[in-house]
């Protein structure tokens, strides 16, 4: 067995932290009453896939996961709750009482389905390590093999703002 | 059982980075009320220790003594974490600063990345724990955080960029590398990637300023009209954790100006670089930054998003344009 | 690189341009209409112009063929067609039409970059273009009744859209965890010998989803009575028609993936086209509002041309294209009368309908042609699509599945005949006279004369067909 106080030991240590992160993170999302709440647990969700993400070996990747996901996706999401809801509202109504043990059921057999799908496939090793995510490939890569979708992005960015703005000019005059 | 190096490296840089943080914090406090009493003409602390120089200490002892209060109505997990959300980007962020040639915790080749991506963390945490006190002035200076990390944040990732741009890496050491050997080397006086070069450096360092929150863009925790702004309702250490993850902000942001701009560990006429050198320069640029605070009034807030929406982000891009025009020519 | 590769594409860019200025100014609807239709009949033009050329285009991730090429004419023709259908726009603002056409030509032209890409990300950027600017197309309609219902529709839009591009995504990772390339016909040759793999059939089929969501097929169709009935109603004939040809011909190139050991695959597909023809008929039969019915009379006509795709074979591609072609223009013509006989925008219940053929005896005969050929009936394309598809069908030994699919046309019938009804046998009364504009008109003959024409002469546009999928095989 690996000592715990070896660099494997402590990166094992890391990667389950970053797990134990990431699923508690996703269970805060889906389970938390108050919005706020659920944004934090996506953020952590964010973070431990980041973590995870760096495990894998691109840790550019892991890094704009931060940059993008935890600082600006949840940021915004937290700014707009603070727009929209300045009274925070606990959820209203009932669940129906049939709700939590079908999702149980619904998530247990999805994780099984993933799991066995994962485990029953026969993954054959690619033949070399095509890329190795670092910042010069990703540079490279993006302005040949997917010069196109780098392009076609920023086009629908374009769309996007210029969407909310025609959408939200519509609900200022009212 | 025999430890193995790595991990006491690692151990070493991690108690050092903490206590890096957490000195840096406490001293730069002693720093900013001797410098704001010489400056207003009064002589700032001086009781505790030759100079006031045991003040910080007390200050902690009394921080820490104080009862941690959470306020009734408050939501008690947002309030509990968030100080430990703004912290832990801020020690996170001095994981791939490099001191020295040898002095860094971890070189990362894209460390200049992996600064920018704890800093926009930091928000975050300042946001939820403004949203969970439950306090207006609380909010207000939320909402005013984040429109103004939003917006100065992209004049300074433009400024970044055509500096990497000019750099050819991400790798902070090698950064610091091409710089050596006197200052006229230095990023900040490489007229030949862009004429506009001090000007990046003036961006970058104006918008550290507001990025820190820090005058005269301190619309976050404007005393005179929200109080303590995001920090309002924290008593004690809470709001002690804030303050030191601020000031490690201020220590990041001018250590990333150091490297960046002024060449990190190298002595500006060629001599006997090393980490004397970088703390010099940091050191400078945070008493400048203390300077700014305690002589430039606060400016409005309309004032301070048109800075950067209006001028700092044209000629932010003006000097991107130039920097990959001067590199496709030359 | 030859611009004339590129050249539909870049003319409906240059529109979009144009557009994108013009909405800077004060311009009214006028001239973002003008400028709309000359551009997309220059990009038809255009689009008959190239439709011979090949090659690859932007490090072989945009392929141009007869396939592409001819599907873009067609997404052209019916891009046009929709203006001129909806061409007084009731139901939009004058203030944000400009935003309107711009949205539109930027959705054609991201269906139009869907139908050439051949490598994965471009595809699902390609595919998020067109989506985005549907999204947005649907809470744009003007709300004088304060019922918010294009905020309803739009926000379903938005959200199972997003949750199906997820799924979509989430295959394309599978697929390229086992091939290590995002190219399609690198896929081809590495994804045969491994097709039996669980993942490999999962991968696939999810991302068939991101398509079956474009189509309307069964479990991804419940936006549908929602935004056909909140999205104004030219939006909604843009909606109903002209992406589905886009799906379409995604699915035909998706499915040229499958090898031998993909059965399950076609399982699903079965399953799916059984699940779409009796969940869209059925709930048709009820609906009150013309195009909830519409909306739900798509989703079944979704799973008919599941039929072609699913055979895997080049006869049932080849039908299925002219299935959805048909499809086109029998929808646009109802849609045509739609937009013309609603006053001010306003939805339509069926009983809205009622004496048009004393109100206006064309649009009335436009209707009545569009309905009959939705049912299937002869001599019109819908009875030669639905023959061919069974017809192909049966030869290929899925002889329940023509059972069910002919006891689905049966259903159907009843429906679509009742507004044909409604139309014809009611009396006027009550109702307000039709203005038609002489160009509504002329679009609604040539609507008939195609619905009639490539119902009684399939061959020539089945022989297109055929050589345009001959290229994928």
């Amino acid at each position: 067995m690996t000592p715990i106080l070896s660099p494997q030991g402590l990166a094992g240590l890391i990667f389950l932290g970053c797990v134990a992160a990431t699923i508690a993170g996703a269970l805060l999302a889906t389970n938390a009453t108050r919005l706020i709440r659920a944004v934090t647990g996506l953020a952590l969700c964010m973070v431990g896939v980041a973590g995870i993400y760096y495990f894998l070996g691109s840790p550019f990747v892991a890094l704009m996961q931060i940059l993008i996901y935890a600082g600006a996706v949840c940021v915004t999401i937290i700014f707009a709750i603070m727009l929209a809801e300045p009274h925070e509202m606990k959820r209203v109504g009932k669940v129906h009482a049939l709700a939590g043990p079908a999702s149980i059921l619904a998530a247990t057999v999805l994780v099984w389905g993933l799991a066995a799908l994962g485990t029953k496939t026969v993954w054959q090793p690619v033949a070399c390590r095509a890329k190795n995510g670092t910042l010069e490939e990703v540079g490279q890569s993006m302005l040949t093999t997917y010069s196109m979708s780098f392009e076609l992005i920023s086009v629908v960015l374009l769309i996007a703002i210029i969407g909310s703005l025609a959408l939200a000019r519509a609900g200022r005059s009212k | 059982m025999s430890v193995h190096p790595e991990v006491i490296r690692l151990l070493i840089f991690l108690v050092g980075i903490i206590a890096f943080a957490a000195l840096n914090a406490a001293y730069l406090v002693w720093l900013e009320r001797k410098e704001a009493g010489h400056i207003q003409r009064r002589i700032g602390p001086k009781e505790v220790g030759p100079f006031g120089l045991l003040q910080p200490l007390a200050d902690g002892i009394k921080l820490m003594t104080k009862q941690l209060i959470v306020p009734a109505g408050v939501d008690p997990v947002l309030f509990r974490i968030a100080p430990i959300l703004v912290m832990i980007p801020a020690i996170m962020g001095f994981v791939t600063i490099p001191f020295s040639e040898t002095l860094v915790a971890r070189n990362l080749d894209i460390g200049l990345l992996a600064v920018f991506a704890f800093a926009s963390v930091n928000v975050l945490g300042l946001l939820m724990g403004a949203w969970g006190s439950r306090n207006k002035y609380a909010v207000i200076s939320a909402a005013r955080v984040v429109s103004q990390n939003v917006a100065y944040e992209i004049p300074m990732l433009v400024t970044v960029v055509s500096l990497v741009m000019v750099s050819h890496t991400m790798n902070l050491t090698k950064i610091v590398g091409q710089q050596l050997g006197g200052f006229w080397h230095w990023n900040i006086f490489n007229f030949a990637a862009s004429p506009l070069m001090p000007v990046a450096f003036l961006i970058f360092f104006v918008c550290m300023l507001a990025e820190t929150n820090r005058a005269p863009f301190d619309m976050a925790e404007a005393e005179s009209e929200l109080i303590a702004g995001a920090f309002t309702e924290y008593p004690g250490m809470g709001f002690g954790v804030f303050f030191m993850a601020e000031y490690a902000n201020i220590v990041i942001g001018c250590s990333m100006a150091t490297i960046l701009f002024l060449g990190g560990w190298d002595c500006p006429f060629g001599l006997y670089p090393g980490v004397h050198w970088f703390l010099l320069k940091m050191y400078f640029l945070i008493f400048t930054v203390i300077w700014i605070r305690w002589t430039y009034p606060r400016t409005t807030f309309y004032g301070l998003l048109n800075l950067s929406w209006k001028i700092l982000i044209p000629i932010s891009f003006v000097n991107l344009l130039l920097t990959s025009a001067m590199l496709k020519v030359f | 690189m030859n611009i004339m590769l590129f050249a539909p594409e870049l003319f409906l860019l240059t529109g979009a341009l144009v557009l994108f200025l013009l909405s800077l100014g004060s311009a009214g609807g006028g001239k973002a209409r003008g400028t709309t239709l000359l551009f997309a009949i220059v990009t038809v033009a255009s689009a008959l112009v190239c439709l011979h050329l090949e090659g690859s285009l932007f490090y072989n991730a945009y392929r141009i063929d007869f396939f592409s090429q001819f599907i873009k004419l067609i997404i052209a023709v019916g891009f046009l067609v929709v203006l001129l259908v909806g061409r007084q726009l009731k139901g939009v603002a004058d203030d944000v039409r400009a935003e309107y056409y711009l949205f539109l030509t930027m959705s054609t032209l991201g269906l139009m970059m869907l139908v050439s890409s051949v490598e994965l990300l471009t595809l699902f950027i390609a595919l998020e273009l067109s989506s985005y600017s549907l999204y947005l197309l649907v809470p744009m309609r003007d709300d004088r009744a304060g019922s918010r219902m294009q905020m309803e529709g739009a926000i379903k839009y938005i959200l199972f859209g997003v949750v199906a591009t997820g799924i979509m995504l989430f295959g394309m990772s599978y697929l390229y965890g086992l091939t290590g390339t995002t190219y399609l016909g690198e896929l081809v040759t590495r994804l045969h010998p491994i097709m039996a793999q669980p993942a490999a059939i999962v991968g696939l089929a999810m991302v068939l989803c991101g398509f079956f969501f474009k189509l309307a097929v069964f479990p991804f169709h419940f936006w549908v009575p929602d935004v056909y009935q909140g999205a104004s109603n030219e939006t909604t004939a843009f909606i109903a028609s002209v992406p589905k040809i886009a799906a379409v011909a995604l699915l035909i190139r998706m499915t040229t993936l499958i090898a031998p050991g993909g059965w399950p695959v076609v399982n699903l597909l079965v399953v799916l086209a059984v699940a779409s023809m009796f969940y869209g008929n059925l709930v048709a039969l009820v609906q009150k509002d013309i195009k909830r019915m519409l909306g739900f009379s798509g989703i079944a006509h979704a799973g008919y041309v599941l039929l072609g795709i699913l055979t895997l074979g080049q006869n049932g591609y080849a039908t299925a294209m002219y299935y959805i072609t048909g499809y086109l223009v029998m929808n646009l013509a109802c849609f045509l009368v739609i937009c013309a006989v609603s006053p001010k925008g306003e939805n339509l219940q069926i009983d809205d309908l009622s004496g048009l053929h004393q109100r206006s005896p064309l649009l009335a005969l436009t209707l009545a042609v569009g309905m009959f050929a939705l049912a299937g009936i002869p001599p019109f394309v819908g009875f030669m699509g639905k023959f061919m598809l069974l017809a192909n069908a049966l030869n290929e030994g899925y002889l329940a599945l023509v059972i069910l699919a002919a006891i689905n046309t049966a259903i159907s019938i009843f429906y679509y005949l009742s507004v044909v009804r409604v139309a014809y046998t009611t009396s006027p009364e009550g109702y307000p006279a039709v203005q038609v504009a002489g160009t509504t008109k002329l679009v609604g003959v040539l609507l008939m004369l195609v619905i009639i024409a490539m119902g009684v002469l399939p061959t020539a546009m089945m022989n297109i067909a055929t050589s345009a999928v001959r290229v994928l095989l």
